[in-house]
């Protein structure tokens, strides 16, 4: 039950970013400091020592979806890529991260969003042509793709600090369930 | 137990990449090249979509329309401060579209009268307990020629005449105080007499004095001054009479001009510094048409 409580909340604050990044933030970006709120999310799923494989996997196939669903595309490229993310991730092992101090995790949440930006426009490359994107532009190319990353990284610490809030609330309450 | 999990990890795993995969394959082909798989699986997740997009749009919406309304206040808070700014210009734009108009009149004046004359603002005003202008202070004295006994006027009419002067100002004595004395004529009929001010402290009277009994004054009539004893030029407006009272005995009759001039609302006028052109050509007093 626990688990699902934490998931919602999970998913809670994913509708939260999603819906806080496409009004307030709208505004505010400059191309292509475009950050993808959803990636420091699923990399904390990833690394986080006390989450498990399915939980991660089901959240993040989830944070995906909310994604796809947001940005009013239909299921697929942001659920796929949470999904892959987090796969990745939690493959790789990079969970010595959340022992660092907070620019190891912006870092980490940077680099992935740099990636997972990359592997959205080599997936759409491959499955939609002719590619709406100015693909043959390396310089665009790089630019969104290294924006993303830098505006990833920049948004990952206030992420990272809500998702360890949000499982360190049932912790607590175990805590003082078990005192009691 | 362990194996058992991983196998269930595993499997979530693999699925959860795969239907977002196969999904992701079908949305994103080009709709003329969809296989049977690609269509069964878009027609499987098509209810999905509807449902899941209309409950983002539940949830988004009203989250958007706060942000919208948020930010139509922060929009109506600026449009706010930029429309009292806007008055503010418009008002001082008005004032001196008011200030040019009255500047420009005078300007008129001048060169009617024929007068060497300079232009003076009025930067003060004794006010009486009854808020009637009493005397006013001109922003021209010594420096600039300006000498008692010299005409002040509007261009509503005569204001007075320079009572004493300073350095940079100079007090002006208003037509209609008591000690006020000027030669005018009424121009309908050109009857003549002394038009003094009645020193009145809550409105802005004068009497003319020395105004036969047989002289046809009417109210409304226009009052000029005459041109006599030279202190004023001739044929400058100074009010129309609003009262007439022929007594049936005496010589005169009691006559009272309210001046055209708005003393409260004086700004700008001319201090006549020479005779006129038409006094120096011998015009008299005869109004000017």
């Amino acid at each position: 039950m626990k688990e699902v409580l934490r998931a919602f909340w999970v998913l809670l604050l994913g509708v939260l970013v999603l819906v806080v990044k496409s009004s307030w933030l709208a505004d505010l970006v400059i191309a292509p400091l475009d950050p993808h709120p959803l990636v420091p999310m699923v990399v904390y799923l990833a690394i986080a020592p006390n989450i498990s494989v399915s939980r991660g996997m089901i959240t993040s196939f989830l944070l995906g979806y909310l994604g796809d669903v947001f940005q009013g595309s239909s299921m697929g490229l942001e659920t796929f890529m949470m999904a892959l993310t987090f796969i990745v991730v939690r493959t790789v092992g990079a969970r010595f991260i959340l022992l660092r101090n907070i620019v190891y995790q912006s870092a980490a949440a940077g680099i992935t969003g740099a990636l997972v930006c990359g592997g959205a426009m080599a997936t759409r490359a491959i499955f939609e042509p002719p590619v709406p994107l100015e693909l043959h532009d390396h310089s665009y190319i790089a630019s969104t793709i290294l924006g993303a990353g830098l505006a990833t990284g920049l948004v990952a610490p206030l992420l990272f600090e809500a998702m360890r809030r949000i499982e360190a609330l049932y912790s607590r309450r175990e805590e003082g369930g078990a005192l009691a | 137990m362990s194996y058992l999990r991983r196998l269930r990890d595993a499997a979530i795993s693999v699925v959860l990449l795969v239907v977002p995969f196969l999904v992701l394959k079908a949305s994103l082909s080009d709709p003329s090249e969809v296989g049977p798989i690609d269509a069964f699986v878009l027609r499987l997740t098509a209810p999905i979509q509807g449902l899941a997009t209309q409950a983002a749009g539940a949830v988004s919406g009203p989250l958007e329309e706060y942000v919208d309304l948020v930010d139509a206040k922060a929009e109506s808070e600026r449009l706010a401060r930029e429309n009292a700014r806007y008055r503010q210009e418009l008002r001082s734009l008005r004032a001196l579209g008011r200030e040019n108009n009255r500047l420009r009149r005078l300007l008129g004046l001048r060169d009617q009268l024929g007068h060497e004359a300079i232009a003076a603002r009025v930067i003060a005003k004794e006010i009486s307990p009854e808020f009637q202008v009493m005397r006013i202070v001109v922003d021209r004295g010594d420096l600039d020629r300006v000498r008692p006994h010299m005409p002040v006027i509007s261009f509503e009419g005569l204001v007075g005449q320079i009572r004493r002067t300073r350095s940079t100002y100079a007090d002006v004595t208003l037509t209609t105080d008591s000690s006020s004395a000027i030669d005018v004529v009424v121009r309908r009929t050109g009857a003549r007499g002394v038009l003094r001010g009645m020193g009145a402290k809550n409105r802005y009277v004068c009497k003319i004095q020395y105004l036969k009994r047989s002289d046809d004054v009417e109210e409304g009539d226009e009052v000029y001054t005459s041109g006599l004893g030279q202190r004023f030029p001739p044929a400058i407006l100074i009010g129309r009479v609003t009262k007439v009272d022929k007594e049936d005995f005496g010589l005169y009759q009691l006559v009272e001009v309210t001046p055209a001039v708005d003393f409260s609302r004086l700004e700008e006028v001319l201090v006549l510094t020479s005779r006129g052109r038409e006094d120096k050509e011998g015009t008299g007093g005869r109004p000017r048409e």
